[in-house]
């Protein structure tokens, strides 16, 4: 209130500064009611929006990165519930995918045996038995 | 090939790749269902190498981390001479092909 009582006092240039004594005073009374947020406001705002963003992008790739590590239909379940195009767009999905579905199998290891029924089911095959002493390609997949 | 959990059942994470192909389908119930779903696999996508199922409890897919696809070179003496990156982006058949050459294929 003092700023306006000096500009009201002033006999120089009085109307300028009588309007600039109103724009002060309802830039104060606003700003005490809080209409107008000043910088150091609006950089806490932009601060705390930032952190918000930071938190979720780093809780969802957390969750992202734990789902790669459950079995399939836990993953799939909640990949499904992600929003899709975010999800491949915000984070390095393939290379998170190679790295938790890398497997502890490595090169040169024993291959596990396995005993499985024909698609027909018309035997079992024995792995061990259909690997004797000739490579096998394995391939992994399914109709989806 | 070795037919395992379905990657994009239609009630678990369904594609729209897979409803433009009418390959839409659900997660199978039972050991009768995967086995039924994985002859349509075969015929449709004429598979005419050797194929088995895993069985419901997916112990050979858990055994060799197989899911969603992934490819195996396993050599005559039983060990893994070549694995690909799990699929889809690391499924390449031409990365199979350059190491069927190196055991003389």
């Amino acid at each position: 209130m003092d700023r306006i009582g000096i500009a009201q006092q002033s006999p120089a240039n009085h109307d300028v500064k009588v309007y600039y004594n109103f724009a002060i005073a309802e830039l104060l009374v606003r700003e005490k009611r809080g209409d107008v947020p000043s910088h150091r406001r609006w950089g806490k705002v932009l601060l705390v929006v930032i952190a918000g963003m930071a938190v979720t992008y780093v809780s969802l790739g957390g969750y992202l990165w734990w789902a790669m590590h459950q079995p399939p239909e836990i993953f799939a379940g909640a990949v499904a519930r992600m929003p899709q195009p975010v999800v491949f767009l915000l984070y390095p999905f393939e290379t998170l995918w190679t790295h938790a579905r890398a497997g502890g199998l490595n090169l040169g290891d024993r291959a596990p045996d396995f005993s499985l029924l024909k698609v027909d089911r018309s035997e079992r095959i024995q792995f061990s038995a259909l690997n004797l002493h000739k490579p096998v390609v394995l391939v992994f997949g399914s109709y989806t | 090939m070795v037919y395992i959990t379905e990657a994009h059942p239609s009630d678990v994470w369904q594609m729209q790749s897979n409803v433009r192909d009418s390959v839409v389908f659900a997660s199978p119930k039972s050991e009768d269902e995967r086995a039924s779903l994985a002859r349509m696999c075969v015929r449709n996508l004429h598979i005419d190498f050797p194929a088995v199922i895993d069985e419901f409890g997916n112990s050979t897919e858990r055994a060799f981390t197989g899911w969603p696809d992934r490819i195996y070179l396993i050599d005559a003496e039983g060990r893994v001479a070549y694995k690909s990156r799990p699929g889809p982006f690391g499924f390449k058949p031409e990365e199979l092909e350059a190491a069927l050459r190196k055991v003389g294929f």
